[in-house]
């Protein structure tokens, strides 16, 4: 399925994010990028929200490289969204650090920005705008102009399917047709870090499909992504990796076989959630 | 960062060109507010062939006096006088309820005996005055009072016209009385003196006495000094208060108030649907994208009010009513705008801040607004409210910009006259701001 998809982002496989680091201006003067350096490197991560009992993360320590996929597993209240705000600097953390590209993004969220892409669980896009102008839009506030913002909307929209309603108000799109213009406006830049908050929650299988196959296909080229979702079989398919947190820990980081295979009893993914954070509802 | 400003900023007046009820609410709503309250208030506000109050006269006396009294009461304008229904004289029964029930403004009940009494009061009055005695009949001799009904929905300075020029025309009857009485008496007094004359002439043989004649005391028919209305500025200033004069920027500034609830809105949603979110992650400052915001909104508050302005200056005079006068100094008329513009926008900002949800600033945001446009004098003047609300206007940011407008449409001001009010908004403007980023910065970090 894969093979019948060209590549999303010709540039990317040919320069690679140390190369967009470099030509950004504003990055200069932040540590110097290195092709070793992991691409999201996240150490003894803390956030206690003011008056709460219990910190919502509490040490939590990642890495993500260039073309991997890590999946952020956990329950409701596990800290997910948490941690996702701390690296995508909308929220400052109580303690730990956050280097994207080997730049501090806790020191310098405005020098980070461009290095990554977001796209969250709720569909952030204009509803009276078109799909085109929603696209056009996101793509200039990351500094695209011109011929390659053009070039990058035209791609996105072919990526997403949405070329025939490019020109149509995003208002009157399927759950399906939204969830995949919100995922092509956070990587219009071609970034090299892309956070995904449940990206395919709530839509159809077709829908999920393509935007499965779109995220492999960036995984292929170079892009390094923290994936969270609920859906095990999802996570499995498309990760590299797992971190299984809950209570703002890391109870567990591998590979989806590799952990299964170190947890005697557990047939999938699935068992060993179940097994490290417990039968009880979290609401 | 321009660029990215100015795409914000063309991206929010996309959609706001989109969003059909907020047209409705930004455009239609205050240019109908404008054209129907200007139409509705435009006789309270003219000072002729404006409003006419129609009365009921019960006459039950049927005299002079009641004549004279009914015949000065119709040369009012103010008034349209009954005298008969069905060709005959309407019973006080009757006109009491007709008043009541609204069909009549006001009845005037000139009862039995009005004439009599009254012209028999001043004879009484003048034989006094030339006897020398004192007036002992004062109090036992009264004439009869008149009844005057009003509708109950009539308003107080409606009541106090009526009863003053009943009080004008009831004296202007009884000077005239007097003068006639005085007249007849003297003349008698003459006479008689007169005849003592001859009968002196006679006895003296002395044909050069003369007699003295007879005196014609006629009273005045209208006041002997006149009363000219003018304006403190010269003669080509002088703008009346007219309903358009009051209405026009009245309205036009609430429908710029009201610019806050779609802008609340969009900032609301944007929170709620996580665009606000994707944005703060994204190269561009939180002040660029605040900037593009605010310019787009200003700029259809400046389209929205000269919209208005056109309404008052095209529109309403064919209407029927006077054309809107702008003043004279368009620069400062400009600024006015402005401020008002970015205190409306700031207050917006504001309202989408603080509130929750989108039910939340819809409903909370017009509420605020109605009440600071009754409080800043746009539906009853200031100088008419209660000392207390008077005291409470001041702080009503419509005060601010209303008093401005009226200032330059009406007396005439400039640039200095309204900058303590520009000076106001601005900091309206400011603080709403400041608000507003302590409180995005309080749920930014969960505090």
């Amino acid at each position: 399925m894969i093979s019948t998809f060209e590549p999303l982002w010709g540039s990317l496989n040919s320069h690679g994010w140390a190369i967009a680091i470099v030509t950004d201006k504003s990055d200069q003067r932040g540590p110097a990028p290195h092709s070793a350096v992991p691409v999201l490197q996240v150490s003894g991560l803390a956030k206690t929200y003011v008056g709460a009992p219990l910190p919502a993360l509490d040490g939590l320590s990642l890495e993500v490289h260039r073309g991997e996929i890590l999946g952020l597993l956990g329950p409701n209240g596990a800290g997910k969204t948490t941690a996702i705000s701390i690296m995508n600097t909308l929220l400052r953390p109580t303690a730990g650090q956050v280097m994207i590209c080997g730049i501090d993004a806790v020191r310098y969220p405005n020098r980070v920005r461009a290095l990554f892409g977001s796209v969250p669980q709720e569909i952030a896009l204009f509803e009276r705008l078109s799909a085109a102008e929603n696209l056009s839009y996101f793509g200039r506030m990351h500094g695209l102009k011109g011929a390659r913002l053009k070039a990058a909307v035209e791609k996105g929209l072919h990526v997403a399917g949405l070329t025939a309603r490019a020109a149509e108000q995003v208002g009157t799109f399927s759950g399906g047709m939204k969830r995949r213009a919100n995922l092509v406006a956070g990587i219009l830049h071609q970034p090299p870090l892309l956070f995904l908050d449940e990206p395919t929650v709530g839509i159809d299988a077709q829908s999920r499909n393509l935007i499965l196959e779109s995220l492999m296909v960036l995984r292929d080229q170079g892009t390094a992504m923290v994936y969270t979702t609920h859906y095990m079989e999802e996570a499995r398919q498309l990760c590299s990796r797992v971190a299984i947190i809950d209570h703002g820990r890391r109870l567990a980081l591998g590979s989806p076989r590799t952990l299964i295979d170190q947890s005697p009893g557990c047939e999938d993914l699935g068992d060993l959630y179940l097994r490290l954070t417990g039968r009880q509802l979290r609401d | 960062m321009l660029f990215k400003f100015w795409f914000t900023l063309l991206r929010d007046l996309r959609l706001l060109g989109r969003d059909r009820s907020g047209l409705l609410l930004l455009f239609v709503m205050p240019a109908a507010l404008v054209v129907v309250i200007t139409l509705v208030q435009d006789n309270v506000f003219k000072d002729q062939d404006g409003t006419r109050l129609t009365g009921l006269i019960i006459d039950q006396d049927g005299g002079p006096v009641a004549l004279d009294v009914v015949d000065r009461l119709e040369r009012i304008q103010l008034l349209t006088l009954v005298r008969a229904i069905d060709g005959r004289p309407p019973e006080e029964s009757w006109g009491r309820v007709a008043v009541q029930e609204g069909a009549y403004r006001f009845a005037l009940v000139l009862p039995e005996g009005l004439s009599a009494a009254l012209q028999e009061r001043i004879e009484a009055d003048i034989a006094h005055m030339f006897d020398g005695t004192a007036d002992d009949s004062a109090g036992s001799g009264l004439s009869p009072d008149l009844r005057l009904y009003f509708d109950p929905t009539m308003t107080g300075g409606y009541r106090s016209a009526v009863s003053g020029a009943l009080n004008q025309a009831l004296a202007a009857t009884q000077a005239q009385l007097r003068m006639q009485a005085l007249e007849r008496a003297l003349n008698q007094r003459i006479a008689q003196l007169n005849e003592a004359l001859e009968g002196l002439a006679a006895g003296a043989e002395s044909p050069g006495m003369q007699s003295i004649p007879q005196i014609v005391l006629s009273s005045t028919p209208s006041s002997m000094v006149g009363i000219v209305e003018t304006t403190p500025l010269s003669a080509a200033r002088a703008i009346l208060p007219t309903a358009v004069q009051q209405n026009v920027p009245a309205w036009a500034l609430f429908g710029m108030f009201f610019i806050a609830v779609p802008l609340a809105g969009g900032l609301i949603r944007e929170r709620q649907q996580g665009i606000a979110d994707r944005l703060r992650t994204m190269p561009v400052p939180p002040l660029v994208l605040l900037a593009g915001k605010l310019c787009a909104y200003v700029s259809v508050c400046l389209v929205q009010f000269f919209m208005i302005l056109l309404v008052g200056m095209w529109l309403l005079p064919r209407l029927g009513t006077s054309a809107l006068a702008l003043g004279n100094d368009y620069g400062a008329l400009l600024l006015v705008v402005l401020c008002s513009a970015l205190a409306a926008t700031g207050f917006g900002v504001m309202l989408g801040t603080l509130a929750r949800t989108y039910e939340q600033a819809t409903t909370v945001g017009p509420i605020a607004v109605v009440i600071a446009a009754a409080l800043g004098g746009l539906m009853v003047p200031v100088f008419a409210m209660p000392a207390g609300m008077q005291a409470l206007s001041r702080i009503s940011p419509l005060a601010w910009g209303h008093d401005a407008f009226m200032e330059l449409f009406v007396r005439g001001g400039d640039l200095d006259a309204v900058a303590a009010n520009l000076g106001a908004l601005l900091l309206m403007f400011a603080a709403t701001l400041i608000v507003s980023m302590i409180a995005a910065h309080r749920r930014l970090n969960h505090l």
